[in-house]
C-alpha cells in the first residue's frame, strides 16, 4: 500500500500551559475557491464535538475548540485548549475522535494538500466525497503520522494565555458538580442545620447560608 | 484448549529477547561495550550473530540479546542518511531527554551511575537463563564476541536475578502482565484485551493508530527491529515499609495500604478481582492473575485510579488517551540482596529493578506513560498526584484511596524509587545485524 512521505518539519506541537491546560493554536490556509465547503465542514466538526459522549470527551480531554475563517476566507484559525499537554496525546484524539472527521474539513485547506493528492491517487477523486467509506478510512488512516505532522507544522505557541479554570480538572469540576447537588439535597432537608452542628462538619456549616 | 492463529510475524527475523518472556525464575545480566573502533565493532557483530536467537526458538528459556545506542551506531560508521532516520528521541539518547522523563534532582544525568548516560554506551547485550548453570554457559557465548576484541570494551555490567521469595524488592510478585500481539503466536496475559497490532512493537508492521511506525533507512535496517529502554531504579525498600508502617493502623492494613499503593496484592492477586484481601492461588494462576478489566470499578474502590498497576495500563479505564496507544512490553528484572521481612532501617545496599521496556515507539509509548501517566495525573483528574509507587514524589506527595464511607488520602509520600540512569537502545533484527557488520565505511 502507498504511502506518503509528507515533507514537514519535524517540530513537536507543544502550546504554553496555564494550570493543568495546554493551548494549541494553529493557522491554515483554505484552498482557493474552497471557503463555504471548508465553512459547511467546520459546522459539520462542531456538530460532532457537541454530540461526543462525555466518555469519548474525556479521553481526548479536549477543554474547547474554536475555528475561526478570516481574511476574507483565505485563512483559517483553529484554536483548543487541552487538559494534559496536548501534543503527546494528539495520536490518541485522532483515533479516539476518528481521522474521518479531522479529514472532512482538512481536505480543503492548503497544508492538507500532499495528503489529499496522495488519497486521490491512491483511490481516485471520488474516495474524497466520501469520508465516511472504508476505503478512505483506511486510506487516511494508514497515513495518520502525515495528518499529525500537520497540525505540527502550522501550530504555533500562544505568546499569552490565561484560563479562569487553570487549575481544575473537568473529573474535579464534574466532581464539585456532584458535591454541590448532593450538598443542595442535604441543606433541603428539615434536619440539616442540626445535622451540621457537628464539629467535623464546620466548613459545611460555613457554606450551607446562601 | 485454544488454537492460536500461526505467526505472521517473521520471528525468524526478530531476536528472541525482543519477543520471549523472561523465564521464572530467572539469573541474568546487563553488559555494556564501548566500541573504539569501527571494524572492532562491526567483528564484535560478525561474532554475536552466530551467538543470538531468533525468536522462532520455540519454548526459549535462555538467550542472549543485543542492542546498539544511537552513539553505538554513530562508532560504528552507520551513514548519516540512516542515522538521520532514527527518531529524535532515540538520538538524544535517555539523558538528553531527561526534563521530558522528569529526571531531575536526585533522578538527573547529574547523579547516575556512570558510565549510565555517557556516550560511551555504544552496545548492550542482555544475557537471561532459568538457572545458574544455563546462565554460565550464555555469558561464557557472549564473552567470547568482546573478551578478545581489542578495540571493545566492556565498561559495565549488572548482574540481575530474581529474589528467593520470587518477588521483586518490594515484596511483590511482578512480570504478570504482557499484550498479546498479533502475529506473533504468542498468547497475551490477559483474554479481555485484543491482540495489539505488530507495529506497536516491530518495525515494518502497521500499528495501532494503523500507520507504520517511523521506517528507518535503509529498510533492511530498521525492518523487525525495535527499541530496547532500560532503567536501573534503586528502590528504597526500608523507606516503604516505614511509611507504610507509620500510617497503618496495624500490620493487616499495612498490607492493605501497599495494596492499594500497587494495585495487586503481594502474591499478584488483582485488587480488581480480590478487593478484600490477598488470594495466593489467583496470584499464582496465570490464565486468572491479569484477567480483568476496570469497568465495574468506576470509582476506583477496588482498585484506586492512581495505582501503580492502574496507572501503568489502565484497560478499559476511562481517562484521558486511548490506551492501546501505549502499551509497552516489559521484562524487569531485579538487582541486589532483599531487604529481610521485617526490617525498616535502610542497610545501605544497592537493591532495585532494572527496567527494560520493548516497542517500536519510544515517545508515545515510554515515554508518554513516565511523563503522563507516572509523572502526572492529570488524565486521572487528578493533577496533584503522581505514581505512589515509583513516582517522583518529593515528600509532599499525596495519594487517594476511594473508600466507603470516607475516602482515604496518603500524604507526605517521598520517593521510593531512585533512577540511577539508563540508555535507548534499539535491537536490530537478525538481518539488520547483518547489515551493520558488513558495513564499509
Amino acid at each position: 500500500m502507498q504511502t506518503t512521505t509528507v515533507t514537514l518539519s519535524k517540530k513537536s506541537g507543544k502550546g504554553i500551559t496555564d494550570g493543568v491546560i495546554s493551548e494549541l493554536t494553529a493557522f491554515f490556509g483554505v484552498k482557493p475557491g474552497c471557503t463555504e465547503q471548508l465553512r459547511q465542514a467546520i459546522t459539520r466538526f462542531d456538530d460532532m464535538l457537541h454530540n461526543l459522549d462525555p466518555k469519548a470527551n474525556e479521553k481526548i480531554g479536549l477543554r474547547d475548540s474554536r475555528m475561526v475563517l478570516f481574511d476574507n476566507g483565505t485563512r483559517m484559525l483553529w484554536t483548543t485548549t487541552f487538559e494534559t499537554d496536548w501534543d503527546p496525546y494528539l495520536d490518541d484524539a485522532l483515533l479516539i475522535v476518528g481521522v474521518q472527521h479531522f479529514m472532512d474539513w482538512m481536505k480543503y485547506v492548503t497544508e492538507a494538500e500532499t495528503l489529499t493528492s496522495w488519497v486521490v491517487s491512491a483511490g481516485g477523486a471520488d474516495i474524497l466525497s466520501d469520508t465516511n467509506s472504508p476505503e478512505f478510512l483506511e486510506v487516511v488512516q494508514k497515513n495518520s503520522s502525515g495528518l499529525k505532522a500537520i497540525i505540527q507544522s502550522v501550530q504555533i505557541p500562544a505568546t499569552g494565555y490565561w484560563n479562569a479554570l487553570a487549575a481544575t480538572t473537568i473529573p474535579e469540576i464534574r466532581k464539585a458538580q456532584r458535591v454541590e447537588t448532593a450538598f443542595q439535597q442535604v441543606l433541603d432537608n428539615p434536619e440539616a442545620a442540626e445535622a451540621l452542628q457537628h464539629p467535623a462538619l464546620q466548613p459545611l456549616l460555613e457554606e450551607a447560608a446562601d | 484448549m485454544t488454537t492460536l492463529p500461526s505467526p505472521t510475524l517473521e520471528l525468524n527475523h526478530i531476536q528472541a529477547g525482543a519477543l520471549r518472556p523472561r523465564p521464572s525464575p530467572y539469573v541474568g545480566a546487563y553488559f555494556l561495550l564501548r566500541i573504539d573502533n569501527r571494524q572492532a565493532g562491526r567483528e564484535l557483530l560478525r561474532r554475536l550473530i552466530p551467538a543470538l536467537t531468533s525468536a522462532a526458538e520455540p519454548e526459549l528459556q535462555t538467550w542472549l540479546a543485543a542492542s546498539l545506542t544511537f552513539q553505538g551506531l554513530k562508532a560504528l560508521g552507520v551513514p548519516q542518511t540512516s542515522l538521520n532516520s532514527f527518531p529524535p528521541e532515540f538520538q538524544q539518547g535517555m539523558a538528553g531527554r531527561a526534563a521530558e522523563l522528569g529526571d531531575t534532582g536526585e533522578n538527573a544525568p547529574d547523579h547516575w551511575e556512570q558510565p549510565l548516560g555517557s556516550p560511551d554506551v555504544h552496545v548492550v547485550l542482555a544475557a537471561v537463563a532459568p538457572d545458574g548453570a544455563q546462565f554460565e554457559t550464555v555469558v561464557a557465548r557472549a564473552r567470547r564476541t568482546f573478551s578478545d576484541l581489542p578495540g571493545v570494551t566492556l565498561i559495565w555490567r549488572q548482574d540481575v536475578a530474581s529474589l528467593p521469595t520470587k518477588r521483586d524488592p518490594f515484596g511483590f510478585k511482578d512480570g504478570i502482565g504482557q499484550p498479546a500481539i498479533e502475529g506473533s503466536g504468542i498468547p497475551g496475559s490477559n483474554p479481555h484485551e485484543a491482540p495489539l497490532k505488530a507495529g506497536e512493537f516491530f518495525l515494518g508492521y502497521r500499528d495501532e493508530t494503523g500507520d507504520m511506525p517511523a521506517m528507518l533507512q535503509p529498510e533492511v535496517l530498521g525492518r523487525n527491529g525495535t527499541y530496547l529502554v532500560i532503567r536501573k531504579l534503586h528502590t528504597r525498600v526500608a523507606a516503604f515499609r516505614q511509611y507504610l508502617r507509620d500510617r497503618a493502623a496495624n500490620p493487616a492494613d499495612e498490607e492493605i495500604l501497599a495494596a492499594k499503593i500497587v494495585g495487586r496484592w503481594p502474591s499478584g492477586a488483582p485488587l480488581a478481582l480480590a478487593p478484600e484481601q490477598d488470594n495466593s492461588e489467583l496470584g499464582a494462576d496465570p490464565r486468572r492473575n491479569n484477567a480483568f478489566l476496570y469497568a465495574d470499578d468506576p470509582r476506583g474502590l477496588k482498585c484506586p485510579f492512581g495505582s501503580h498497576v492502574r496507572r501503568m495500563h489502565p484497560r478499559d479505564s476511562v481517562i484521558v488517551g486511548e490506551v492501546r496507544l501505549h502499551r509497552m512490553l516489559r521484562r524487569g528484572t531485579s538487582y541486589g540482596p532483599p531487604l529481610p521481612e521485617g526490617v525498616l532501617e535502610d542497610d545501605g545496599a544497592d537493591r532495585g529493578i532494572m527496567f527494560a521496556f520493548i516497542g517500536a515507539h519510544i515517545a508515545r509509548q515510554f515515554e508518554f506513560v513516565q511523563a503522563q501517566w507516572v509523572n502526572d495525573g492529570k488524565f486521572i483528574g487528578a493533577p496533584a498526584e503522581k505514581d505512589p509507587l515509583i513516582g517522583p514524589n518529593d515528600g509532599n506527595g499525596q495519594f487517594t484511596i476511594p473508600q466507603q464511607p470516607i475516602r482515604r488520602r496518603m500524604q507526605g509520600l517521598p520517593p521510593f524509587v531512585i533512577n540511577r540512569g539508563g540508555e535507548y537502545c534499539f535491537m536490530p533484527s537478525l538481518p539488520a545485524l547483518r547489515w551493520l557488520a558488513d558495513l564499509t565505511t
